[in-house]
């Protein structure tokens, strides 16, 4: 506090003012950002270091962006000095300056593209708002899910640290979750478009349209995978094979059905045993359609 | 040339009905191509002023190779907007003569072998023009686009060198870790090009993404690369390796020993 005696007194009530309106916490926070050019689908890009996202499709032409912003810097398990804010017994933090960074989350537009960032400190969590058909382009690392409900835009999501769940999406969609489950449910696919849902810890699990055409790539290293629409296996893609692993190989890739009536007719769905990669098309085949993790389970549903 | 005969000879015709579909999706991935953005004012402003001082400049010395080169580079030029109607209305020629000369050599036996040569040349016109398209395509903002533009490569025959070089940059530097699996995925029938090689032996220490490591792994296991045991070792000793990968390595490992 020697440098605060040090300071005119004006400044020293300014920082004093500062720090009460501080000390109140960080309730959530809400924007309201435009697109420039609202008559276009737009983009919406959220990279959080620490934290959670959801996005929601709403009826209004803006973006919504709701924050709650912590800026602990301390990580999950050191959370004491914030809670204790909050706190009836709390040591009164009058007349002292806070030295760490202000909860920081950002909101920028240009050219269409809303960035919502967060600085490394921070731990948000972000809640959008957009127009059904933005672009979604979603990061996180740690701390939290991503959630995306009823947008159709094309979807680009990274979690590294926690599960991706799109729920009712129409959009082209390329998931990955490093360790995390991925699920999906598409309403609609995108003609043409391929798609990618992968996981490296984690469960794939993806509900399409029953009517969906497409060329199905699935894998599962220590798992298995599970589907109830009908594939129907084609031969893995031409490579520079090696001599010494061709048939043999090529016979244990080869999708074994296991279609017991009794056992799976509760369920309507049969099993596919896997080595490696299954590749197969679903009503005559279409785009290329990626779905593996090394440890967990494929689903590939048909939505009913 | 009747439409009903186009339509009958397709039905019947397995290798012109493919033609087709590829020229539709060709088609397809044209119109799909985005915009370029309508220019404003300003900016056209400074594109008359940028064309002033270029006619001021050309007056006093000739274009250098190396600046006409710069400017007509195939990426740059699918973007441009007149090149992509260009692209369209030539490729409707090509559709043409496809159908043209596929007719023709059905009809009878007695064509002359220029027919064969015209299909020849239009065949290559055609792949030259997927192979624009596709690096276009990894050339996208949008991670779907670039996806998309990797598993074009799988329709092109025999991939050039610039569409390989385009995946294993796309391998190496895309930000999306699916274009990137889709990509090593991709290169698995160029396997025996030594770059190719080279790019995917350093993708196997790449820790931000264990799911590509995994599918490294497989690639060195599959293509019994020399350095693969070195290499496999190091990622098994290595203690900030996943756990998971570490036992992929190993796997690995003893498979190469066999």
């Amino acid at each position: 506090m020697r440098m605060s005696r040090l300071l005119p007194m004006g400044a020293c009530s300014l920082l004093l003012i500062g720090g009460l309106a501080y000390a109140q916490s960080t309730p959530a926070n809400q924007v309201t950002v435009p697109f420039s050019d609202p008559t276009r689908p737009g983009t919406v890009k959220v990279s959080l270091i620490r934290g959670s996202i959801t996005v929601k499709a709403g009826t209004a032409r803006d973006v919504t962006v709701t924050t709650t912003a912590e800026a602990d810097g301390r990580g999950d398990l050191d959370r004491g000095p914030r809670d204790r804010d909050r706190r009836d017994d709390a040591p009164s933090t009058q007349g002292m300056r806070r030295l760490t960074k202000p909860a920081g989350v950002n909101v920028e537009e240009e050219n269409n593209v809303i960035t919502v960032s967060s600085d490394v400190m921070t731990r948000a969590e972000v809640i959008v708002t957009v127009p059904a058909a933005t672009s979604l382009v979603l990061r996180a690392v740690n701390g939290g899910q991503v959630l995306v409900d009823g947008v159709n835009g094309s979807i680009d999501v990274t979690n590294v640290n926690g599960a991706i769940r799109l729920t009712n999406v129409g959009g082209p969609v390329t998931a990955h979750a490093t360790n995390g489950r991925v699920t999906a449910t598409l309403k609609q696919v995108a003609a043409g478009k391929p798609m990618a849902f992968t996981s490296f810890n984690g469960d794939v699990d993806v509900t399409l349209p029953a009517s969906t055409k497409a060329n199905l790539k699935l894998r599962s290293d220590r798992g298995d995978v599970y589907t109830d629409f009908d594939v129907k296996a084609t031969q893995p893609p031409p490579r520079t094979a090696q001599q010494d692993r061709g048939r043999d190989q090529r016979e244990r890739d080869r999708v074994e059905r296991d279609r017991d009536p009794d056992k799976d007719k509760d369920k309507g769905k049969y099993r596919i045993e896997v080595d490696r990669s299954v590749y197969g098309t679903i009503n005559g085949g279409g785009p290329d359609f990626e779905l593996r993790t090394f440890n967990g389970d494929v689903f590939v549903r048909a939505a009913k | 040339m009747r439409c009903e005969e186009v339509r009958d000879h397709l039905a019947s015709c397995v290798d012109c009905r493919a033609e087709r579909n590829e020229l539709d999706a060709l088609w397809g991935a044209l119109g799909d191509l985005p915009l370029a953005e309508t220019p404003s004012s300003r900016m056209r402003e400074r594109f008359s002023a940028m064309l002033a001082a270029e006619r001021a400049s050309t007056n006093l010395r000739p274009a250098s190779r190396g600046d006409r080169r710069d400017m007509w580079t195939p990426r740059r030029m699918v973007r441009e907007p007149l090149v992509q109607a260009a692209l369209a209305a030539s490729l409707l020629l090509v559709g043409v003569l496809v159908g043209r000369t596929s007719l023709g050599t059905t009809n009878g036996s007695s064509q002359s072998a220029s027919a064969v040569a015209d299909i020849t040349e239009v065949r290559q016109e055609l792949r030259d023009m997927r192979q624009m398209l596709t690096l276009s395509l990894l050339q996208q903002q949008s991670a779907t686009e670039r996806l998309r533009g990797v598993s074009w490569t799988s329709q092109i025959d025999q991939p050039g060198n610039e569409v390989v070089s385009a995946l294993l940059d796309t391998l190496l530097h895309d930000p999306n870790v699916n274009v990137r699996l889709a990509a090593i995925d991709a290169l698995r029938r160029v396997s025996d090009r030594s770059d190719v090689r080279a790019g995917t032996r350093r993708v196997v220490g790449d820790t931000s993404a264990p799911l590509l490591q995994v599918a490294a792994i497989d690639f060195l296991v599959e293509t019994r690369d020399p350095d693969g045991p070195a290499l496999l070792r190091a990622l098994v000793d290595d203690r900030r390796t996943d756990e998971a990968v570490r036992g992929r390595a190993q796997w690995g490992l003893e498979r190469l020993a066999s």
